[in-house]
């Protein structure tokens, strides 16, 4: 990634953050195992987690925070009864509805490479937590 | 339950993690730092400080964050 797209990239981050949590309710909203399970500071807390591990991998920063989120959240989660195909559905919709924002506020120069990041990005974290799920679920 | 289990129960509510994520973050934070959670004594929780610290800012905000290192170390030096 070049430093102008990492920039661009933190810059459509910290222009969405206000809106985040919106998207975070809406997604939980939309997945019928969570809607009228979790409460703001639930959806809070792990949209922060989600927050910085992105802003760790956009920043350069490795993956310790991301390895740390997934496993502490996803079990967290399984054990609270969702099953890896609920988790599917939340992380994709989230993520997809974060995409289109974060898309929209990156410059034209870099919409395009940033779009191709964002969704190698997204695919990434979607099966690690879905390898999560399924491992959490073994007894 | 015992009193070292006592001492890991008030660290997760002391977390100001949520009850979703609070008892995983918190074991898997602890074992990070080379303590057993079952056993948890105070000098352990004081020595885990710094690692706990490093996973709750993944989580919470930084008031909350202030909140909950304040209440952890009065907890490991006994006065909570």
């Amino acid at each position: 990634m070049t430093g102008e797209l990492r920039q661009a990239l933190l810059d459509a981050l910290e222009a969405t953050r206000a809106e985040q949590l919106a998207l975070a309710r809406r997604a939980v909203a939309e997945t019928p195992e969570m809607a009228g399970r979790y409460g703001e500071e639930d959806v809070r807390q792990l949209l922060n987690g989600f927050e910085t591990l992105l802003t760790e991998s956009v920043d350069g920063g490795g993956s310790e925070t991301r390895e740390f989120f997934i496993g502490t959240a996803v079990p967290a989660l399984v054990a609270d009864g969702q099953s890896p195909a609920s988790l599917v559905q939340g992380t994709v919709t989230f993520v997809t509805l974060l995409a289109t924002q974060l898309g929209e506020r990156l410059p034209p120069e870099h919409r395009d490479e940033g779009r191709v990041w964002l969704a190698g990005f997204f695919g990434g974290y979607c099966r690690d937590v879905v390898a999560a799920a399924l491992e959490a679920e073994q007894p | 339950m015992n009193v070292e289990s006592e001492l890991f129960r008030r660290a997760v509510e002391a977390s100001r993690l949520t009850k979703l994520v609070a008892p995983f973050t918190m074991t898997r934070l602890l074992v990070r730092a080379g303590v057993t959670p079952a056993r948890l004594t105070r000098e352990d929780l004081a020595r885990a400080l710094p690692v706990i610290e490093d996973g709750l800012r993944v989580y919470l905000d930084n008031g909350e964050l202030a909140e909950a290192l304040s209440d952890l170390r009065a907890l490991a030096a006994g006065a909570a």
